[in-house]
């Protein structure tokens, strides 16, 4: 490459790497920060509903076991009554 | 007002500008580095009060802004290869390159040379892309860099060192085009 050509484009690629040389901030929109305290106010919410809805699961969830085991409860008194009363009428003869 | 709604807000006031801008020197689109800035602030409402002080604050953010900017891009990419030409594509040239990007904070006389470099820099790997941006760009000590990135100085000398190598091979290719459009 001539001396010349070479200049130019060493030049040119400084120009490129040095072109962010004093750069500023640039400002956001005016809107950002009421954008982000809308999402927190969602997820807020969201993590609300999420926490009532475990909570009502397991009301629900006792409620059931609650249920079966009080039917069990009633079927085993059924059964044990049936026993008795079965035990009682019979003749307990041996002979 | 809580403690923590109290930082939150001078925490966001303080630093909405820093994270703004090294969002934006990453993604080169205003949108989209909105859509970062609140993603980060997310984070930090959601972490600040588990915020142990073992880096100062002022790190913290740039390693959360830097971490989702990063997943931003990859996110984009990821979408990008299966939607060229519906299919998925090959070509890093299209996926990664970001052409005409004017910062509106760079002078008006060194924009058409800024656009030249934010594209290059988009093919840069991962590592020597962050610490060109915040060496370079964002014009922080070896040290700050250092402790954002959590490697040694000597890894963020020898990174930014790489970068600009590969900067000027590949500027050096994208001359000819350049002497063929004058």
């Amino acid at each position: 490459m001539p001396r010349n050509d070479k200049m130019e484009k060493d030049k040119w690629i400084e120009n490129i790497l040095n072109s962010t040389n004093g750069i500023t901030q640039v400002n956001p929109n005016d809107q950002l920060f009421s954008k982000i305290q809308a999402k927190i106010n969602d997820q807020k919410t969201a993590e609300n509903y999420t926490k009532w809805l475990v909570a009502a699961s397991i009301v629900v969830l006792l409620s059931l076991n609650t249920t079966y085991l009080i039917q069990k409860s009633n079927t085993n008194k059924q059964s044990n009554d049936n026993i008795t009363s079965l035990v009682d009428t019979v003749n307990n003869q041996l002979y | 007002m809580t403690q923590i709604k109290r930082n939150f807000n001078s925490v966001y006031n303080e630093y909405n500008l820093l994270v703004y801008n090294v969002a934006l020197n990453y993604v080169q689109n205003v949108e989209d580095a909105e859509e970062i800035t609140q993603d980060v602030f997310l984070k930090v409402h959601e972490s600040l009060s588990d915020f142990k002080e073992n880096s100062s604050l002022k790190t913290w953010l740039y390693r959360i802004t830097v971490n989702q900017s990063l997943d931003f891009i990859k996110r984009k990419n990821s979408k990008k290869r299966f939607f060229i030409f519906g299919k998925k594509s090959q070509n890093e040239f299209e996926l990664t390159n970001v052409s005409d990007f004017e910062h509106p904070g760079i002078l008006l006389e060194r924009q058409e040379y800024a656009k030249v470099l934010f594209s290059i820099i988009n093919t840069l790997p991962e590592n020597q892309k962050t610490a060109f941006i915040l060496s370079k760009v964002d014009g922080l000590s070896n040290p700050e860099v250092s402790e954002i990135m959590e490697i040694s100085i000597s890894a963020v000398e020898s990174l930014v060192f790489r970068a600009k190598k590969e900067l000027k091979e590949k500027l050096s290719i994208k001359f000819e085009e350049y002497r063929k459009n004058k």
